[in-house]
């Protein structure tokens, strides 16, 4: 048999164990397992099973992923991001949508100590949809609003997706993080204008708040937010200005985070376990997949069958346009089933040669595939943030609803994508003051 | 049954523990040599080896289990949450058992590969000191060992049918993705 035809093999008779629900870490390995062994036997088949997965792990670039969930986890459970939500609501109450907005203002800060969406979009749905709701704020908009702002979890740094493309795709993960602000902050910035374009339009979405709280309230509800400003200037600022590198960032977060806690006295012995036991299951679950791709990598680079995608693929369409509307579309699908980080692990292998050879700037299309994987959090029909809201907001809103509610934030999703293409220096401009 | 299944929950904690002290202590570690390194130009030696080499193969491969047991192992739901209750025990059982015999070779072949380490002694050399990473190897045939056993447990429990002591999570409990 040709190895291109047993590496293409491979790949279909991965998607089918995929849909048996056999674990996505689980299939990878044995897929590539196999594949080495009807390509070059047995020998080399069980030398790279015996190397890689130990070869991999060990990797001081890695620490980041571990440490960056423990900073997270830590502020969550030891509720240093309650503030914010409180904060952004009593100065922006009187604005048209301005608990919304507030909400995406919340979750863009919630997203600098967390490089989880799901994580993001849990925390605020707690808080801000039931205060919406009650305020008397359409349930498709309060709902929609918590579910996409989440997204900017993983897009605003620090970002384990964009840690482990950075791994792969071997750019630095610094400039991938400080590419990931412009990306975010156009999100949100976008979700903002639409929300209050929208609250104007149509006053009943969102009905104006009675009065705006007094300046002393504000000014207090600001101060509470210090745990979070000054998270965020330790880890991006000393990361902006070399006092440490991205990976070391984490673990100086982590540390911030538990020290600031620890002043604050939220941090019980059972927010830290359940911190730390939080981090060591994301870990694990994430490795074995990580592992697995790896395997993959090797098994297509064997096969031939990769560069054969790849030549097909950059043969097809010389266009970069192009590309990257075939590309987009990929992920969009691949999105609307597959969790975010199975999702590029598993394309990365096939996709990283087609990059290659099309001369795309890889810090621009890190942070544009992990836009693209966070649209696929809020698409149907498995739309994980939006499984998470469901959980949160239990009977206040139906799955509909909140699909409902997402629709606009798609909307907004297209023109960012639109103009993260037409305009990649929203992207590259910071990273390129880094040099 | 239950005896087995808390004799299983004990190793589980027991490695979590473990997991949880490398990830303080990889914390910890990592700063004191950023400080170090911006205060005193100095920085500790040893550290990437500490951090890559100790705790995060202690980190990535010792939760394996914990993370079986508490259902948090990423797959793709798309067909399994339109079967019936019936299809998705016999599925989630067949899976079960998969993935318990390949985490069980994977094991094994870790096991050989971490004898042989041992007894060349590998290490890394690092400003001219000489660490041992030999025993570092051994974490990865426990941690998958440990998620084989976890695996088989969970099939045990579904073709008896009696009530186990592991406390793990239901196999179509709604598991939360990673760190997306």
């Amino acid at each position: 048999m040709e190895s291109e035809v047993v590496g293409l093999l491979g790949l279909g008779l991965l998607i089918v164990m995929l849909l048996l629900r056999v674990p996505i870490g689980i299939s990878l390995i044995v897929i590539s397992f196999a594949g080495i062994w009807v390509l070059i036997g047995p020998r080399p088949a069980w030398g790279i099973l015996s190397a890689v997965p130990y070869e991999f792990a060990a990797k001081w670039t890695l620490s980041s992923v571990p440490m960056f969930l423990l900073m997270g986890y830590v502020c969550y459970h030891a509720g240093l991001t309650r503030g914010l939500f409180e904060a952004c609501r009593s100065w922006l109450a009187r604005l048209p949508g301005g608990l919304a907005i507030a909400s995406v203002l919340g979750s863009a800060g919630f997203a600098a100590v967390t490089g989880s969406s799901v994580a993001c979009a849990a925390a605020m749905g707690r808080i801000a949809v039931p205060e919406m709701i009650r305020n008397r704020y359409d349930p498709a908009l309060a709902t929609g609003t918590i579910a996409a702002a989440g997204t900017l979890g993983a897009l605003i740094p620090p970002s384990i997706l964009l840690i482990l493309f950075g791994v792969f795709a071997e750019v630095p993960i610094g400039k991938l993080f400080i590419g990931g602000i412009g990306a975010g902050l156009l999100t949100a910035g976008l979700y903002i204008a639409m929300i209050w374009i929208r609250a104007s339009l149509t006053p009943s979405l969102a009905p104006r708040l009675p009065a705006t709280p007094p300046l002393s309230e504000r000014l207090y509800h600001l101060r509470q937010t210090w745990p979070i400003l000054l998270l965020l200037v330790v880890v991006i600022g000393g990361m902006f200005v070399g006092l440490f590198t991205a990976t070391e960032a984490g673990a100086v977060g982590a540390f911030a985070a538990i020290l600031i806690a620890l002043a604050k006295r939220s941090l019980t012995r059972e927010a830290f376990w359940a911190a730390l036991v939080e981090t060591l299951t994301t870990t694990g679950a994430l490795f074995v997949i990580a592992i697995g791709a790896n395997m993959l990598t090797r098994f297509l680079a064997l096969s031939g069958s990769g560069e054969l995608i790849a030549d097909a693929v950059v043969g097809l369409q010389a266009d970069p346009l192009m590309l990257l509307l075939g590309i987009s579309a990929l992920y969009l699908l691949l999105g609307m089933f597959l969790d975010p980080i199975g999702a590029m692990l598993l394309t990365l292998p096939v996709l990283l040669p087609v990059l290659d050879q099309s001369g795309i700037d890889l810090i621009w299309f890190g942070v544009f595939l992990v836009k693209f994987l966070e649209i696929g959090m809020i698409t149907p029909p498995i739309g994980l943030n939006v499984f998470v809201i469901k959980g949160v907001v239990g009977n206040l809103a139906s799955l509909t609803t909140i699909f409902r509610g997402i629709l606009w934030f798609l909307a907004a999703d297209a023109v960012v994508v639109a103009l993260l293409i037409a305009v990649p220096g929203i992207i590259t401009w910071l990273p390129s003051l880094m040099e | 049954m239950t005896a087995l299944g808390r004799i299983l929950a004990w190793l589980v904690t027991a490695s979590t523990l473990v997991g949880a002290v490398a990830v303080v202590l990889m914390m910890l570690q990592i700063v004191a040599d950023v400080a170090s390194k911006n205060l005193l130009a100095w920085p500790q030696p040893l550290t990437s080896i500490f951090v890559a080499n100790y705790y995060m193969v202690i980190a990535a491969f010792l939760p394996l289990a914990l993370t079986e047991k508490l259902a948090r192992h990423i797959s793709v739901e798309v067909v399994f949450r339109h079967l019936s209750a019936r299809w998705q025990a016999w599925l989630g059982g067949a899976v079960c058992l998969f993935g318990g015999i390949v985490a069980a070779a994977i094991a094994w072949e870790l096991w050989f590969e971490a004898m042989k380490r041992a007894r060349v002694g590998t290490f890394i050399v690092e400003q001219s000191i000489a660490m041992p990473i030999w025993p570092t190897y051994f974490v990865l045939p426990l941690g998958f060992g440990l998620l084989a056993l976890v695996l088989f447990y969970r099939v045990l429990v579904l073709v008896t049918g009696l009530a186990g002591g592991l406390g793990e999570a239901p196999l179509d409990g709604d598991s939360l993705p990673a760190g997306d």
